[in-house]
């Protein structure tokens, strides 16, 4: 049951950290308040209630992208399973390799978001990952964020926020399957280790 | 002469539908300009039909059994020699054609439910052609969408089962537009085209899922 459970629970919280900086920047970026800031430089209360109001919808924002992005990683993770059994053995050349400059201390073991997808799987599973994510997240853009405006903070046009919302769900969606198989790695390394292979 | 083996059974059942499609309406409507009924397809309702409308829609399908038996001929005649095409016929076709039939089902429901049983006459003839030609086109244009985006994102592909949670994704969005659509042509307040958008891939991907799945059966069946 563990053995189940924890893939599941790494991609889900890998998927949710991701997006919960993407929710963040997105909820700073999309919003804008109606009252000029001359208006708010004079009312001090008015500016209370308008910043009280901002973190409300900064909060609710961040919450739904963290759910999205969770689900997302349960997801990818199931994408990444689903591959044939001939993508998962086989192995990509590794172009990052060259990006790597002599005299720079190489990290060992070197993390994959540094290093590239490792296996045809990765980078299939990867890529549907991305396009998944690419739509969640202009979706929310264009159908989640009006909801949470009110009579102070209100949402900024239309193909700005599918423009924000495509760069936040590209970036946030390349590293979930990335950054859960390494920890994944890592864990099994450690129980192999506990066991004395 | 010895049929094929290696034909599509989508592709058979597509060219059914469409020679179905095709001789019924065309004997329709030579039917209706030869007698001078002035009927109209999309409107007309049983309660208004004589003898001779009664007779000419029943003429009308037995020539659109004739055509769709001739429409399953040409589809057996077409070999579909490689997998990956017949899989992707088999999606596009069975997305199409469960998604007209559960976007149908879900809208009547939602409308007797609404609007009431009694009221859903009048409701038709007050939209006139409107009614029946959206609900024909707004399911099939979404439906080839939906597939067509599993298809290329690789969601739906012949080595596994799609995983309804991916699935999903792609198909929400557009199925909630063309639920939204639907409302807008039907002039109807409220939320409940939300249910429906939600409701139509829910059900619309298992069920094409299983479909896919028979029609691979039978091709295999027909192989051996």
């Amino acid at each position: 049951m563990k053995r189940k459970i924890r893939p599941n629970l790494t991609f889900f919280v890998s998927g949710a950290i991701m997006w919960t900086w993407g929710g963040f920047i997105i909820a700073i970026t999309c919003f804008r308040p109606i009252i000029p800031l001359q208006i708010l430089k004079e009312n001090k209360e008015l500016a209370n209630q308008l910043a009280i109001s901002l973190r409300l919808i900064i909060l609710k924002t961040v919450l739904v992208w963290t759910l999205g992005g969770g689900i997302l990683g349960i997801i990818i993770s199931k994408l990444f399973l689903s591959r044939p059994d001939y993508e998962h053995f086989s192995p990509t050349p590794n172009v990052f390799k060259y990006l790597f400059l002599p005299g720079i201390p190489e990290i060992s073991p070197k993390p994959r978001w540094l290093t590239g997808p490792k296996t045809r799987a990765e980078i299939n599973a990867g890529f549907q990952g991305q396009i998944l994510g690419i739509i969640f997240g202009i979706c929310g853009t264009i159908f989640f964020l009006p909801l949470f405006q009110n009579e102070l903070i209100v949402v900024r046009e239309l193909p700005l926020r599918i423009i924000l919302g495509a760069i936040q769900s590209l970036l946030s969606s390349t590293l979930i399957l990335p950054d859960s198989l390494d920890k994944l790695t890592k864990k099994i390394r450690e129980r192999k280790y506990e066991e004395g292979y | 002469m010895k049929p094929p083996s290696m034909i599509s059974p989508a592709l058979i059942r597509m060219w059914g539908w469409l020679g179905f499609m095709f001789f019924g309406l065309f004997s329709f409507h030579l039917g209706n300009k030869i007698f001078g009924l002035n009927l109209n397809f999309w409107t007309s309702s049983w309660s208004q039909f004589g003898g001779k409308e009664i007779g000419l829609v029943v003429v009308s399908f037995i020539f659109a059994i004739v055509g769709m038996v001739i429409g399953w001929g040409i589809g057996t005649s077409i070999e579909v020699k490689n997998e990956k095409t017949d899989f992707i016929i088999s999606s596009l076709w069975h997305y199409l054609a469960s998604g007209t039939i559960v976007w149908i089902f879900l809208w009547t429901m939602y409308l007797s439910k609404t609007i009431g049983k009694e009221n859903i006459k009048q409701f038709t003839q007050q939209l006139g052609s409107t009614f029946s030609i959206s609900l024909l086109i707004i399911p099939f244009i979404g439906c080839l969408l939906i597939a067509s985006l599993l298809l290329l994102i690789g969601l739906l592909n012949q080595r596994h089962k799609p995983i309804l949670l991916a699935c999903l994704i792609p198909s929400l969005p557009v199925s909630l537009i063309m639920s939204h659509i639907q409302v807008s042509l039907f002039r109807i307040e409220g939320y409940g085209w939300i249910l429906i958008g939600i409701l139509m891939p829910l059900i619309l991907i298992p069920l094409s899922s299983l479909m896919i799945t028979r029609d691979k059966f039978q091709r295999q069946q027909l192989k051996e």
